[in-house]
């Protein structure tokens, strides 16, 4: 292997497993925080180290410093099957990590002749990958909640395993659908055809070209993550955890961030499918290596305005009442973060001032289209992961009979219908 | 007889749809999440133990307190009234032959565990004697140990009340 | 050289993972024993080149068919004393691998010796979705649409079944 391989693939597994493993604490903060702000508290703010709070991320890093010291216990009354029962959080927590692997961050380089993906796992077989194996992270819910010889468990299991397997058949649906408007399997390809315009002004992403299939495929992404309204699964005021209910420490912890981890993926495969992936809106990425001296310019403006905004609404928030006379620390820590801040900036100004005035070579173009790429699709990542945090917080349980109503009698039929309608197009389209 | 047709809710496409009304819950909470994050200040939340609960009122049942008459005596005569009326079982007394001479009895122990009380009022209600009170205003008290949730005769007379009589 | 270790690796799973399957004593291992199987099948047909059939084993076999074998365990919930006991369970299997020994090595001869001409090299689209796709619609039209035709029938066989004892 050359070393512009060797050190693409390198880059993108330690990528990859970045996003996948530090988007925990991350999730995990952003999901506490999010519900306390729409339910008008706020969330953790008090955990911090030597005074940096950093808005109650250091929360989830004492979460996961507590789940990790914690005693492991493995109940008495659980006498048969023991090595099964501490491998099934490994098997779903595995599944999801790999789950993740096959979604490009940014477009394909070109680099002395070769062609190099920005994914994990480099193949071209990303969507069915991810059908795949993501199938595999219900097992590890089956076997860990039978083998816990638990009635609460038993419930969750059967309500878990069920759901996954009733859900699937709406996904794959909505998959084939989608695979029939992009006519390929590969992630890549799919992003390149959502570079076009539909009427001329929209860009042609997924969810504009095909609503029905972007709903179905939502729907039963937020059923199979178990993620709320259909969290049934983990009742928490029903059936205590679910499956999860005998678990301890770094068990129960490796079952919690497999289910953050299904959750970012199944944001990543819905933005990669339905959004556009790592593309910004019009600019396909031939255009954006051609134009990239402007686009640098454009940059170099609008960088400094983000962050000045920034430094205000931080300075201006990370504050306590003027009533209080103790802060905390907390405009220490908005000090220190605005020179950081400003440092940063001064950085990256001059990285886009060389880019904009000084005649870069075409490799360092395209490492820093890639770079732009993959801040792109961080961003869209960020977003829909705050959109699945919002619906959670928003909308009550359902009840598992409406919960299985809803994927067979009304999910399927739909799938159906879109696959019928969309050859159709296709057909009519071509003739 | 006389017939009322009752409009059946849910039924209409709208709202078997489900999608528009999680449109709309989606707005209210995205409202209070956008207005919450741009400024902090407008979420109204006690910024505890910095700043202390401002509603405390004279009703408020904190920690139980006994009182004393006008001349510095103790009002309690150990008439286990409280004691039989805890529903929680928490109030411990022992009576003595009193030596100042204002009454017969008076308690030699008067134990109060507070890890048992529900601080439900019962005690306050029963006593004849206005002995006993939970108008001290404390609602937090912390130890390390299980011994020092239960308060004895002396912490009970040191607690001063929090209001004008 | 390397393929070689991943095949003997990925055999003994396959293997140990077959007759755990018929020689666990709880149905709960037995199909953890199925799972290691299938997958260490799914390995093979990567090993092979063929990434679809990689894929599908792993939706089918693993995503589908053993998450319903476990989801039927999970709810019938079989207590221990109506498993049928095996008291003599090493001997009938080593009886029937007796049994079986002639005709597998029949076959495996068989295998052999039909599949000793030259061997074509594989052209690079061997065992994609397009090449197996255009292959099926192309030149085996015929059995896809009876195979769903079957599909079919076990899709109203499993409601008619399902629907019986409601009536009665």
């Amino acid at each position: 292997m050359s070393t512009a391989a060797l050190i693409v693939t390198l880059g993108s597994v330690v990528l990859a497993a970045l996003l996948a493993l530090m988007m925990i604490p991350v999730l995990v903060w952003l999901e506490r925080r999010i519900a306390g702000l729409i339910q008008d508290r706020v969330g953790p703010n008090r955990t911090n180290i030597m005074g940096f709070r950093l808005g109650g991320v250091i929360q989830s890093f004492a979460d996961v410093i507590k789940l990790v010291f914690k005693e492991e216990y493995y109940p008495g009354h659980i006498q048969t099957g023991r090595a099964l029962y501490i491998l099934a959080p490994a098997i779903t927590f595995s599944a999801a990590l790999l789950a993740f692997m096959t979604i490009p961050f940014a477009d394909t380089l070109h680099v002395s002749g070769e062609a190099l993906r920005i994914q994990a796992l480099p193949v071209d077989y990303g969507i069915l990958w991810y059908l795949a194996i993501g199938a595999l992270g219900i097992i590890g819910v089956l076997f860990g909640g039978w083998l816990s010889h638990n009635k609460y468990a038993l419930l969750g299991t059967q309500r878990a395993g069920s759901m996954g397997l009733s859900y699937e058949l709406p996904l794959g649906l909505a998959v084939v659908s989608m695979l029939l408007t992009y006519n390929t399997i590969d992630f890549n390809a799919m992003v390149a055809w959502q570079t076009q315009t539909v009427l001329g002004f929209l860009p042609a992403w997924g969810v504009v070209v095909q609503p029905l299939a972007f709903i179905l495929f939502s729907v039963a992404l937020f059923a199979e993550t178990n993620r709320a309204p259909f969290n049934v699964v983990e009742g928490e005021s029903e059936i205590v955890s679910g499956h999860m209910t005998e678990f301890s420490a770094m068990k129960f912890a490796l079952y919690f961030m497999g289910e953050y981890i299904a959750m970012n993926s199944a944001a990543a495969v819905i933005i990669t499918m339905f959004f556009g992936g790592y593309q910004l809106p019009y600019l396909s990425s031939a255009e954006l290596i051609e134009s990239f001296g402007t686009f640098s310019l454009a940059l170099m403006v609008i960088t400094p305005l983000i962050i000045y905004a920034f430094i205000r609404w931080m300075r201006r928030n990370n504050d306590v009442r003027s009533t209080l006379s103790h802060d905390g620390g907390r405009r220490f820590e908005a000090r220190v973060l605005t020179i950081v801040l400003l440092i940063k900036l001064v950085v990256l100004e001059l990285i886009f001032a060389y880019f904009a005035f000084a005649q870069p070579s075409a490799l360092q173009t395209q490492i820093a289209v890639a770079v732009v790429q993959i801040a792109v699709f961080i961003v869209k990542l960020m977003l829909f992961n705050i959109f699945f945090i919002v619906v959670r917080w928003t909308l009550p349980r359902f009840r598992f009979d409406q919960v299985q109503r809803l994927g067979w009698y009304y999910l399927l039929p739909l799938g159906l219908l879109n696959i019928f309608i969309t050859a159709i197009v296709i057909v009519g389209v071509g003739s | 007889m006389k017939i009322r047709v009752v409009q059946r809710h849910g039924t209409a496409l709208k709202d078997r749809l489900y999608l528009p009304a999680i449109w709309q819950g989606l707005k209210i909470t995205a409202t209070h999440l956008l207005k919450n994050v741009g400024d902090i200040k407008s979420v109204d939340v006690l910024e505890y133990p910095e700043e202390q609960p401002s509603d405390i009122t004279n009703r408020y049942r904190g920690l139980h307190r006994l009182t004393h008459r006008e001349d510095g005596s103790v009002r309690c005569v150990a008439c286990y009234m409280c004691a039989t009326a805890c529903p929680a079982g928490c109030i411990f007394i022992e009576a003595a032959e009193r030596t100042d001479g204002v009454d017969e009895k008076m308690p030699s122990r008067f134990a109060i565990d507070t890890l048992e009380c529900v601080f439900c009022g019962y005690c306050v209600e029963a006593c004849p004697c206005d002995a006993i009170r939970m108008d001290t205003g404390i609602f937090s008290l912390i130890g390390s140990r299980r011994e020092d949730f239960v308060l004895e005769k002396e912490q009970l007379l040191a607690h001063k009340g929090a209001f004008d009589e | 050289m390397s393929e070689s270790i991943i095949f003997y690796v990925l055999a003994l799973f396959l293997i140990g993972g077959a007759s755990g399957m018929i020689t666990a004593r709880r149905t709960i291992f037995s199909a953890a024993s199925f799972m290691l199987a299938m997958i260490a099948l799914a390995g093979m047909f990567a090993l092979l080149n063929q990434s679809f059939l990689f894929l599908a084993q792993l939706l089918v076999a693993v995503g589908a068919i053993i998450t319903l074998s476990m989801l039927v365990i999970v709810s019938v919930n079989i207590s221990e004393r109506y498993i049928p006991k095996e008291p003599h369970l090493g001997r009938d299997l080593l009886l029937g691998v007796v049994i079986a020994a002639p005709i597998v090595a029949l076959i495996i001869t068989a295998l052999r010796t039909h599949f000793a001409a030259s061997f074509a090299p594989i052209p690079d689209t061997f065992g994609t979705l397009a090449s197996i796709g255009a292959t099926l619609f192309a030149s085996w039209v015929l059995p896809f649409e009876l195979i769903s035709l079957l599909l079919l029938a076990a899709l109203i066989g499993a409601v008619v079944i399902s629907r019986k004892g409601e009536r009665s």
